[in-house]
């Protein structure tokens, strides 16, 4: 169980820092399945929040980038039959 | 207290997935040009990150953190994925001349005031070389062997320094951890 743990958070660190092949993608999912007491996102959220301290993020879109993205929405609330227009 | 905007999404409310992509579009787009090795990759993944935040929403819990670091988690596994996908180098060269920024599309600035603070915090406990090497990694996107490259530190000192630093704002943030194992 231990060493089921160990390998737990080693995989969950390299997802948060450097990313997983494929295969130990799948191993993750199963060990995550298996200990769903793990908060399994907590590594990947010091990350991000790390990235929040420290990223400028006071340049706009640019407005080719926000005229596609204004067509993704559109297309995502097309095809969501639950989304209220 | 106010719904978030993953939580009206969640609900049907289509007017909150543009008001999604006004909050969160600078966040979106500032990782997208840090990890990204092109304009054109940074577009793409700043596409692809927005749909998958939107598709994400019924998974948002206000209760487990801030809405702008579920933003930031997920836009960081895409990145991180798109660089293992295509094994390029995360590079910002490519970005300076082609794009003019936006003046209208800064209105997230004072939503992560809070975030931003709470991160800083946190970044101050660690100790400079363990910071230095944490932000190569995770904000610069350098892998532990490009990190020893550039800092002179071997490799294995990366992986611990890494993975130390890394627990240690895990925690501060207040998560238990997954094995109980200490450095």
């Amino acid at each position: 169980m231990r060493d089921d743990l160990r390998r737990l958070d080693d995989l969950l660190l390299a997802r948060a820092t450097t990313g997983l092949a494929d295969a130990e993608a799948a191993e993750l999912d199963g060990l995550v399945a298996a200990h769903p007491e793990v908060d399994a996102d907590a590594y990947e959220r010091a990350a991000a929040v790390v990235c929040l301290a420290t990223l400028d993020s006071s340049i706009g879109l640019p407005s080719r980038l926000r005229r596609a993205l204004e067509e993704r929405a559109a297309e995502f609330v097309a095809a969501s039959g639950s989304i209220r227009r | 207290m106010a719904q978030s905007l993953l939580e009206r999404i969640a609900q049907g409310d289509a007017s909150a997935v543009t008001e999604c992509m006004d909050a969160y579009g600078n966040l979106v787009w500032a990782l997208a040009r840090r990890l990204s090795a092109t304009s054109a990759d940074a577009e793409d993944a700043a596409q692809e990150i927005f749909i998958e935040i939107w598709r994400s929403a019924p998974r948002y819990d206000p209760a487990v953190a801030p809405e702008a670091v579920f933003v930031a988690t997920i836009a960081r596994r895409r990145l991180i994925d798109r660089i293992r996908a295509r094994k390029r180098r995360p590079t910002t060269e490519a970005f300076d001349e082609e794009f003019t920024p936006d003046p209208g599309s800064g209105a997230d600035a004072g939503a992560l005031a809070v975030d931003l603070s709470i991160a800083s915090r946190a970044l101050a406990e660690l100790g400079e070389s363990q910071r230095e090497i944490l932000l190569l990694g995770i904000v610069d996107g350098l892998t532990h062997s490009e990190i020893a490259l550039a800092t002179g530190k071997p490799l294995g000192t990366v992986k611990t320094q890494m993975r130390r630093g890394l627990m240690k704002i895990r925690d501060l943030l207040g998560s238990d951890a997954p094995t109980g194992e200490e450095g």
